[in-house]
This record gives C-alpha cells, sequence and structure tokens, in this order.
C-alpha cells in the first residue's frame, strides 16, 4: 500500500518535465525515507537522481519498498492534468501493475482520478560513492541555464573551468568561440542569486552541451544550482527541491584527446 | 570624382573588352556603372581613342535615309563600314558609339546578351525596388507621353485590343517576358523563323511612343494570331497561363522566360542573388535556332536545343534531340548540364561567344542590324520594352515592318541568307570527356571547320577550359557545403546529436558500479 499526499503538485510536474526529457522510462522507487528515482539516459552518458523525501509529504505512507516502473512521458500527459495548484496524491496497490494519480482542486470542488499502467523496466541501479569534488560552484539557476543555452548555439561542447579567478564556461564553433566567466559573487540581496566558488584545485572539463541543457530543464524547481566538478569524475548539476529533496544530475565528462581542440 | 570615376570606368572596361572578351555597348555601361547615357557614350569614345588598335568599334547612325526618305532610321555599322553607311543616310545623320568589342562578333545575338542579362537582373529586382531600367535614371530620351508604371499596366493597350481575338493569347502574353516569345516561335521555327529572327534581333526595341504602338498593334495583328495561338495550343500551357494570370507581382511573370510550364514560386529563386544568367544562352540560342530554322526549312531531321529554364532553383539545361517533325515530345530529354553559376557563366558564354566571331565582315553588314538597333538607341523606349508585353514588342515589331517594309523584307532576306551560309558552317557537336577531377563533363559545342582569327582557337581551348571549371566550380561548392555540413556533423556536433554516444564522450557507467 502506497499513499503519498503532496500539497504542492506542481512540483512533481516540475520534476517530471525536468526528467523526461533525458529519460524515458523510469522505476520509481518508494521506500519509508522517500520516493526518489535514478536513471540514466539511453546513452549511458548521464545520469539523474531524484529525491523527495517522505518529510516533504503531507502525508506519506509506504509499507514497503515498492518499485514502479513509469513511462515518463505518459506519466507527464498525466500530471500536465493537474492544476498547478492542485494537490496531487499518488497510490499504489501492492501487487497492483497500475498506479493512480489523484488530482484535488484547491478548494475540494473537484477531484480527478488518472489510473496508469505500470511498466516493468530492468533498471540498473548504480551506486554512487560519496566524494570530495575540487570545485564546488554555486549559483543563479538561471544563469546557468543561459549559458547553457547561449553556449549551445555556438559550440556543442563546454569546457568548465574553475580556477580562482571564477568558472568559465567556453565554446567553439564553426561560427566563433565564446567564453564566459562568472566571479564569485555573494553581494546580493537574496542568497540565491549569489555566486559561491569553493575550489580546492583548478579544474578544468569538457562536457557535451546537449545534456547540460536537459539539466537546465530542471530549473524551476530551485533558484540556484550546485555545479561540482572533480577531474577524474562526472559533473554533478544540483538542483535543490525546497524542504524536500534533490535532483542531480551527473555528466560524463568528454575524454579529450591529446590535441583537443576545445582545451583552452 | 568624376574624372577619378570615369578614369576606373576606362580601367573596367579594358578589364572587359581585352581581358573577358565582352561586348560593352553604352547602354550597359551606364547602367552598370550608374552613369547616364550620354556619358557612357562619351566615356567609350574615350576608350577608343585610347585604345584603337585593339578594339572594334559599332558605331549607331540615325537619321533620314536617301531611298527613303520618310523614315527616321537608326542603324548599326562597324567601324570600316561607318563611312559607307553613312554615305546612306540623307544629309546629317547623327553617329555615336554604341559598343566595343574585342573583334565583332559573328552572331548578333552577342551584342546585347550583356545587356539583355543586365536587364533581366534589373527586373528580377523586387517590383519595390526602384532601380536604373524602372525609372529610366540613365537615359538620354525622355518622352513625356510615355508614363512608366512598374506594376504590370503596361501593357493594356495590347491586352485590350487582343482580348476579343485570342483569350489564351492575351492572358498569357500580358506580362511574359520578350524571352518567352521567342522559345515558343523557335519552338514552330518552320513556320514563324522569319519572325523570329525578326523579332530576335528587334528585341529591345519599340516604336517611339505609345501612340503608335497602338495602332500598328490593331493593324498588325492577323500576323501575330497566326503564331501565337498556334503556339499556345500546341504547347499547352495551362499551368503557366494560369499562373500568369494570377500572379500578381509583376517580377513573378517576368522571372520566367522559360517556355515550360513553372511553378510561380520559382520566382522567389528567381530573386535571390543568382540572376539567371541563362538568359544569356537563351538570348544566343535564340538567335541561332533561328539560324537554323532558316536555313533547314526543308529538314525534317534537326538538333535544336531548347527548355533553358531560368530561375536559380530550376536552372537545368537540357538538351533535345528531335529526329522527327514532333518537335514538342519531351521524351528525349537529355539533362545536360548542371547549372552554372551566373558569373562564370556568362563569362564562359562570352567566351564561347566570341568563339562564334567570324571574321567575314559582310555577314555582320549593317542592314541586319538595322531593326535590331532601331530604336535601341532611344534609352526610354528600350526601357519601356522589358515593360511590354512580348505580344506588344512582337506587336511594334510588325508595326516596324509595316512602317519600314522594304527595310525589313530586305533585311529578311539577307538574314535568311547570312544564317543559312551560318548555320551550313556549324555544327553542334556534343562532347563528353573527364575532365581533371575525374568527373564527366558534357559539353555541346558549336563547332566550326573554319576558323576566324587567330583568338579563335584560342578562346577555343579558354573556352573547353574554362567551361568545365565553371561546372566544376559549381560542383566544389556544393562539395564544400557538402563538407560544411558533414563538418559540422562530424566535427563540432559530433558529440551529442548524432546519437549521444561519442568515442570521446565519457561513460556514466565507467564511473559508478552497479549496485
Amino acid at each position: 500500500m502506497l499513499e503519498l499526499r503532496l500539497v504542492q503538485g506542481s512540483l512533481l510536474k516540475k520534476v517530471l518535465e525536468s526528467i523526461k526529457d533525458l529519460v524515458t522510462d523510469a522505476n520509481f522507487d518508494c521506500s519509508a525515507t522517500g520516493f526518489s528515482l535514478q536513471a540514466m539516459d539511453s546513452s549511458h552518458v548521464a545520469l539523474v537522481a531524484l529525491l523527495l523525501r517522505s518529510e516533504g509529504f503531507e502525508h506519506y505512507r509506504c509499507d514497503r519498498n515498492i518499485s514502479m516502473g513509469m513511462n515518463l512521458n505518459n506519466m507527464s500527459k498525466m500530471l500536465k492534468c493537474a492544476g498547478n495548484d492542485d494537490i496531487i496524491t499518488i497510490k499504489g496497490d501492492d501487487g497492483s501493475d497500475t498506479v493512480t494519480f489523484m488530482f484535488e482542486s484547491p478548494n475540494q470542488d473537484k477531484i480527478s482520478d488518472f489510473e496508469m499502467k505500470l511498466m516493468d523496466i530492468d533498471s540498473e541501479h548504480l551506486g554512487i560513492p560519496e566524494a570530495e569534488y575540487h570545485a564546488i560552484v554555486k549559483m543563479p539557476s538561471s544563469e546557468f541555464s543561459r549559458i547553457c543555452k547561449d553556449l549551445s548555439s555556438i559550440g556543442d561542447t563546454v569546457v568548465i573551468s574553475v580556477t580562482k579567478e571564477g568558472v568559465k564556461f567556453s565554446t567553439r564553433g564553426d561560427i566563433g568561440t565564446a567564453n564566459i566567466v562568472c566571479r564569485q559573487n555573494k553581494t546580493v540581496d537574496k542568497p540565491e542569486e549569489a555566486t559561491i566558488i569553493e575550489m580546492n584545485e583548478p579544474v578544468s572539463l569538457t562536457f557535451a552541451l546537449r545534456y547540460l541543457n536537459s539539466f537546465t530543464k530542471a530549473t524551476p524547481l530551485s533558484e540556484s544550482v550546485t555545479v561540482s566538478l572533480s577531474s577524474e569524475l562526472p559533473v554533478v548539476v544540483e538542483y535543490k527541491i525546497a524542504d524536500m529533496g534533490y535532483i542531480r544530475y551527473y555528466l560524463a565528462p568528454k575524454i579529450e584527446d591529446d590535441e583537443e581542440e576545445m582545451k583552452s | 570624382m568624376a574624372e577619378l570615376k570615369a578614369l576606373e570606368i576606362l580601367g573596367q572596361i579594358q578589364v572587359l573588352v581585352i581581358d573577358k572578351l565582352q561586348v560593352v555597348s553604352y547602354k550597359w555601361l551606364s547602367r552598370n556603372f550608374s552613369v547616364p547615357s550620354n556619358q557612357a557614350k562619351r566615356l567609350l569614345q574615350e576608350f577608343i581613342d585610347k585604345h584603337d588598335d585593339k578594339v572594334e568599334v559599332l558605331y549607331s547612325l540615325s537619321g533620314w535615309l536617301k531611298n527613303n526618305s520618310e523614315k527616321y532610321s537608326i542603324r548599326l555599322a562597324s567601324g570600316q563600314k561607318l563611312e559607307e553607311s553613312m554615305k546612306e543616310f540623307d544629309g546629317n545623320c547623327s553617329v555615336e558609339v554604341y559598343s566595343i568589342q574585342s573583334c565583332i562578333p559573328k552572331d548578333l545575338a552577342v551584342l546585347w546578351n550583356a545587356e539583355f542579362v543586365q536587364a533581366e537582373e534589373l527586373f528580377n529586382q523586387p517590383s519595390t525596388a526602384d532601380n536604373c531600367l524602372r525609372n529610366n535614371r540613365f537615359g538620354g530620351i525622355f518622352n513625356p507621353f510615355v508614363e512608366r508604371v512598374v506594376n504590370g499596366q503596361l501593357a493594356a493597350t495590347s491586352t485590350s485590343q487582343l482580348k476579343a481575338n485570342v483569350e489564351i493569347v492575351q492572358t498569357k502574353t500580358t506580362n511574359i517576358p520578350k524571352d518567352e516569345v521567342l522559345q515558343p516561335q523557335q519552338e514552330k521555327r518552320q513556320l514563324v523563323a522569319k519572325e523570329v529572327l525578326k523579332s530576335t534581333s528587334t528585341v529591345g526595341s519599340v516604336c517611339k511612343t505609345d501612340q503608335t504602338v497602338g495602332d500598328y498593334t490593331t493593324k498588325s495583328r492577323p500576323t501575330k494570331e497566326s503564331t501565337n495561338p498556334l503556339q499556345a495550343n500546341r504547347r499547352g500551357v495551362p499551368n503557366e497561363k494560369t499562373s500568369s494570370a494570377t500572379g500578381g507581382s509583376l517580377a513573378t511573370l517576368w522571372g520566367r522566360a522559360s517556355v515550360k510550364p513553372r511553378p510561380s514560386n520559382m520566382v522567389l529563386d528567381s530573386t535571390s542573388n543568382n540572376p539567371n544568367a541563362a538568359y544569356t544562352a537563351d538570348a544566343q540560342i535564340c538567335a541561332e535556332e533561328a539560324a537554323d530554322a532558316v536555313s533547314s526549312d526543308d529538314e525534317s531531321y534537326g538538333v535544336s536545343r531548347k527548355g533553358w529554364s531560368n530561375g536559380s532553383g530550376n536552372r537545368k539545361r537540357q538538351f533535345i534531340i528531335n529526329y522527327s517533325d514532333e518537335e514538342d515530345e519531351d521524351d528525349n530529354v537529355v539533362p545536360l548540364a548542371s547549372p552554372i553559376p551566373p558569373n562564370e557563366k556568362s563569362f564562359s558564354d562570352s567566351l564561347q561567344n566570341t568563339k562564334k566571331l567570324n571574321m567575314e565582315k559582310e555577314i555582320f553588314c549593317t542592314e541586319e542590324l538595322k531593326a535590331e538597333t532601331l530604336v535601341n538607341k532611344q534609352d526610354s523606349s528600350k526601357d519601356r520594352t522589358y515593360g511590354l508585353s512580348p505580344e506588344k514588342c512582337s506587336t511594334a515589331e510588325v508595326s516596324l515592318l509595316k512602317t519600314e517594309n522594304n527595310l525589313q523584307n530586305e533585311l529578311v532576306n539577307q538574314n535568311v541568307k547570312d544564317s543559312a551560309s551560318i548555320a551550313s558552317k556549324r555544327k553542334k557537336v556534343v562532347k563528353t570527356r573527364i575532365d581533371e577531377r575525374g568527373r564527366e563533363v558534357m559539353e555541346v559545342v558549336w563547332e566550326e571547320p573554319i576558323c576566324g582569327k587567330g583568338a579563335d582557337k584560342d578562346n577555343n581551348t579558354i573556352e573547353s577550359e574554362n567551361r568545365p571549371t565553371a561546372t566544376a566550380n559549381k560542383e566544389q561548392s556544393t562539395g564544400s557545403n557538402i563538407l560544411a555540413n558533414t563538418g559540422i556533423k562530424g566535427g563540432a556536433k559530433k558529440p551529442g546529436k548524432v546519437g549521444g554516444k561519442d568515442v570521446k564522450q565519457g561513460n556514466i557507467m565507467s564511473f559508478f558500479k552497479k549496485v
């Protein structure tokens, strides 16, 4: 028996929007601690990890760990039927091959039920070790999104280099090159608008902008984004979901050839 | 400033005439360098003074003839024939430079090729563009009775006159470029070969005022109907007709020199910066065809080229070999060559043209050019020509026939003779060879057993070198496009877009282990 009641229904909608571009089918894992998802994109280059802790739900009941395979597009279709202010309840029965989404309008005058078929998905659950990152950049998510979008119009890959001067995003394309440097900036009105760079050692990594642009679909979930870089590890792009958890994207860097042109 | 400009233009003329072997007429010059036509003439004269030995000059003479004092006539004369021609005029006649060229072309069409292409380009500019062709700002002659309207109302007179008789023809011809008239006629060349010759040579000429055009149109209508309706029916071009009837913009309709029905959206292409250099060929071939036709009156077997479509999208040259009397079968159509970029094309064309230069000056009799140049001299009228329907053009031409009946007849006879002699000397030959890049190049060339000047041979070789490179350049450019595309795909865009997995792209699985 599973029953998760989320007052902030729009949050679930946003979560779906931020995942479905990257992953088509995924298993949602429910446990006593929370509602989570881990999935790789089809090319096994990126990984998305979602956690919505049980404390964030108004009502959270999960009798036993359960994994529900869902087609994210179909789920998104159903969630789109929910209003932004609706309260969403996810219900599942043990042994059932369906999941039910219930949408309640804020003033309780409309209640919708959507039952979606589940699917069997072979999940390749990866263990993600805790790691010390060489550099951690926290910046406004909209800024990061803008940078990725802008650069992708010029090149296909971005080199993210963190030095003590700041974080530099550079790309090169047929039409030319682009470099965007963001400096640390803590003197802002709201802490979300700050750009904070924690650097243990300089790091420079190359990534495919296509994936980063998929990650930025999570921008509505959080005002700030944290990019953690280590030379031997995939980058982690994390959007915190207020009071509930996070959505983390992992992206394997591009392994540069000797004469890698993007090196700058 | 003006002197500087003049010097610069003179330098350009030298390049064009001596190096590129182009015919430079004052009209072309005036439009190309945006100088008034009278100044263009002066510039040409200046150039001649400096380079007397290197260029051949064509003069345009105008005045009243001795033997026909009622008609004001304008004719072209080469430098050698100038004196002789002047004697034919009664009293004083005005002599002005018409064009300069490295040698007098054997093929008359060459004379106005450059002009024609230029005029077409100007015409294909969007109707909003007020270019020098439309407003005739460089013309030396202005006619207060002629109102220049750019939006297609020009042909109203001829249209209304023909309406009663041939509706199809009338709609068809309201806005079709003169080229179109030439080509259809050429299809019917057995019947109207003479017409073709005349209209070919009278292209760009028109009666001096609207008034006269109108008058003569009425009179000459019977002649037209004997040709045009027939040809319209033969061709069966309903598409073309409807499109010309519905298409609003004049540029739309004038973009189509091709006889073949062409979707009107091609016009969009023709306004692009690839102007229809095919016209050059068209114009010339028309004349050639006419010559052919006249000479091969009794032959039921001939080789003809036709079906040049113009728009850049549709620019395909076709080669048709007719073995029967039925001329309109498309079964034998062989795509001959990929379109050549306009510049190179016109260049190669001009080379090809110069190849046909003929030393026999008598063929290039001034008489022959008469019709062509009758009103060529008048910029204003000439400009109007492009605004006229072909019908009107040809009626204008027929009106010329009327006014100068004797002369025209004379001219036609001469043309018949001349072109016969030309045609008998030439052969069209399709040559296929492998060029240095390993591509198969097919060219159709006029092979002349008699070579004119020594330059003739040079031109031959130049041409054979030049043509393939022209096509090759094109191919190269498309090739480089492909390269560029693959470059984008394979190079910079390689990482994600192709399928996600890239050699250089790391795999997340190599960082995290399965649980």
